[in-house]
């Protein structure tokens, strides 16, 4: 699977794009909320980060868990699959984006 | 003494907020606070006065692949209104976009379609459009649920609203600008050759218009009131 924005490889299970930070399709995350699929980080609340192992298949069959890694998985693995959460995307942000911007609507 | 011209300008600033814009976005919210002082040096030294200016701002992605593929803001009046411009600007990120094309016609359909100031004698109605990327043709994404009704059909149609000199349904001829800072890419490049009162600064394709510093963009800006 590919980023459709920057073409960049998306590992197993990313959400999103290691490189550009643009949200995975829907069918190359398990258990991904129905989401929107699209530029925009909707859910800010999800702030657990769900890490699959690319060599751990039988963590599919968890997928509405959160796995906890016994191993230090941040010092081994490359910045790749740092998965981007835009840390200043948070509700508040967006509240602030839609405080000055709205859907301008019909002409 | 030379009379110095007094103008009343309303600026409508298009943004493509996708992903490579990052860089132009930073350069922009790194100067929003003194834009309006910017812009009145530079008119300063071309002998003009501003009597009154307005700014608003429309964020456009793509309709196929974002969630909020356009927004856009009110007027904001400046300078009294400089700290809530300045938090308009800096609420903006540069994320999303599906394909390289996005839906530039579109927001400048909206631009064309803004609540311009009927005030003055002397008025200029600048639409500044920043993108790095070409345009889908107009109505390409009309199938999608967020795409709004009342867009023109087609590319014709669009010309139509920007008017000419016999022709100006939404915005005067006399007062109009179009500055461009967009890829020599199809539509941008018909808009250029075809459409009156326009000026074309090419940008790279993807380089988020890392090409042009901000004075060149506050230079360009005030070339054209």
């Amino acid at each position: 699977m590919f980023c459709r924005k920057c073409g960049a490889e998306l590992r197993t299970g990313a959400r999103f794009c290691g490189k550009c930070g643009t949200p995975a399709p829907a069918g190359s995350t398990a258990g991904k909320a129905a989401g929107t699929g699209t530029g925009a980080v909707k859910k800010p609340e999800e702030e657990t980060v769900h890490i699959f192992s690319s060599s751990a298949s039988e963590t599919r069959t968890d997928t509405a868990k959160t796995e906890t890694r016994k191993e230090p998985v941040r010092e081994e693995k490359s910045p790749e699959l740092i998965i981007h959460m835009p840390e200043t995307r948070t509700s508040s942000s967006n509240g602030q984006f839609n405080e000055w911007f709205s859907e301008p609507g019909d002409l | 003494m030379a009379l110095k011209m007094t103008y009343n300008v309303d600026m409508c600033f298009c943004i493509d907020a996708t992903g490579s814009m990052g860089p132009v976005i930073s350069k922009v919210k790194e100067n929003a606070i003194s834009f309006y002082q910017d812009v009145t040096r530079e008119m300063e030294r071309k002998q003009k006065s501003l009597d009154h200016m307005r700014v608003r701002v429309i964020v456009f992605r793509d309709y196929v692949a974002d969630e909020e593929p356009m927004m856009v803001s009110r007027f904001f009046d400046l300078p009294a209104q400089a700290v809530q411009f300045e938090a308009c600007i800096n609420s903006i990120e540069a994320n999303g976009g599906g394909d390289e094309p996005e839906d530039g016609l579109e927001a400048l359909a909206y631009a064309i379609r803004s609540d311009w100031t009927k005030e003055g004698t002397k008025r200029r109605n600048i639409i500044v459009v920043w993108t790095d990327a070409s345009t889908h043709a107009i109505g390409y994404a009309k199938e999608q649920p967020k795409y709004p009704k009342g867009m023109p059909a087609d590319f014709n149609e669009l010309t139509k609203w920007w008017g000419d000199s016999q022709m100006e349904p939404y915005i005067k001829n006399a007062a109009k600008r179009l500055v461009l800072f967009a890829p020599d890419a199809p539509y941008w490049k018909q808009i250029t050759s075809t459409w009156n009162n326009v000026i074309h600064y090419p940008s790279t394709a993807g380089k988020g218009l890392q090409e042009y510093t901000y004075k060149e963009i506050v230079d360009a800006i005030c070339n054209s009131i």
